[in-house]
């Protein structure tokens, strides 16, 4: 067949351009074979395009807006309502967290150690023992006892 | 403002969130949707669901049009890419057509009883659609739809090479060769036989 069979369907679609137009119409004025292939796919073309279409069915409309007004899952999940509790619930967690709590009475050091020696203290009391330097004394008494 | 500009306005409204623009779009081109994936799968129901699901990807893509792309070409690669992704399915092919032309009384059937008709004037719509839809069942997946998107949606190769991704050049190839197969099945059809490597 000749080098221009390629063309034929494109011609008759109107979708060559201008300059291979004139050299296909030249070949198809030489070419009877070629002339008639040109002829019985034009007629092919006429019969397939002259097909009733085929209708679609109002249900179609019908399902295809329905889909589209559902929802997505994102608009389904995110709403207020969905929300509310899981907001209330983080709220209250970081309020917990965050809250400024009134310090527990502590027993600091010095007062756990003079709980510890209040029977010393006590006795130190009933002497009169009050200055640090009376402490010294009690404390070097050993020094004072005599070996005999 | 011509109905390509229009469709892209409406696309961007849908974009936006806009469900009757949507609505307008659909109602202007489901015809066309559903005829293009009947034609590709051979089968009037599967093509409605077909088409569903092609409108269906249209809105939730709707984000993703850009208006440099024609609207048509954007509708008909998420079309195309619909059909086939049906066909690629375990079980899914497309719709062969068995019934041979001979199952009607006679060839002579296929013509007219008025007098003076050549056999190409002959055939009726019934045949025709037989002798095309067994011609489709033998196309390759592109060829079926450069053909059908030409054929049927009167579609500009230039607009069909951008819908499949490929070059006018090889849209024109593909029309051409799918053209010739629907000759050669019209021609059996006219003879009487069914042409070798048929569906049927």
């Amino acid at each position: 067949m000749s080098e221009f069979e390629e063309d034929l369907t494109a011609y008759i679609d109107g979708e060559l351009p201008p300059e291979r137009v004139r050299a296909l119409e030249a070949a198809l004025e030489r070419d009877p074979a070629l002339r008639a292939l040109e002829q019985r796919l034009r007629k092919s073309v006429d019969l397939v395009e002259a097909l009733p279409l085929p209708q679609t069915s109002p249900a179609l409309r019908r399902a295809v807006l329905a889909e589209i007004s559902k929802p997505t899952f994102f608009e389904r999940w995110f709403t207020l309502p969905r929300l509310l509790p899981f907001g209330v619930a983080l709220a209250a967690g970081v309020t917990l967290l965050v809250w400024p709590r009134e310090e527990a009475p502590g027993l600091d050091e010095e007062k756990l150690l003079l709980a510890q020696n209040l029977e010393v203290v006590e006795d130190l009391d009933l002497v009169d023992l009050g200055s640090a330097e009376d402490l010294d004394v009690v404390a070097q008494l050993h020094e004072l006892e005599v070996t005999p | 403002m011509d109905a390509q500009d229009e469709d892209a306005k409406w696309m961007l409204q849908v974009a936006g969130g806009d469900r009757a623009a949507f609505t307008r779009l659909f109602d202007r081109h489901q015809q066309r949707v559903v005829r293009f994936c009947h034609r590709f799968v051979g089968d009037a129901s599967r093509a409605e669901e077909l088409a569903q699901d092609v409108f269906i990807k249209l809105y939730r893509s709707a984000s993703r049009y850009q208006q440099t792309a024609r609207f048509q070409t954007f509708l008909f690669r998420v079309a195309t890419n619909t059909c086939l992704n049906e066909l690629r399915r375990p079980g899914r092919t497309i719709e062969k057509v068995e019934a041979p032309v001979e199952d009607d009384e006679s060839p002579g059937a296929l013509e007219r009883a008025a007098g003076g008709e050549t056999p190409d004037q002959a055939l009726e719509a019934k045949d025709v659609e037989k002798a095309l839809q067994r011609a489709l069942s033998g196309m390759s997946d592109r060829e079926r739809a450069a053909f059908t998107m030409c054929r049927f949606e009167g579609m500009a190769y230039r607009d069909i090479a951008d819908a499949l991704e490929a070059t006018e050049a090889a849209v024109k190839s593909l029309i051409h060769r799918a053209s010739l197969q629907v000759l050669k099945h019209l021609d059996a059809l006219k003879a009487g036989a069914v042409p070798a490597g048929s569906a049927a």
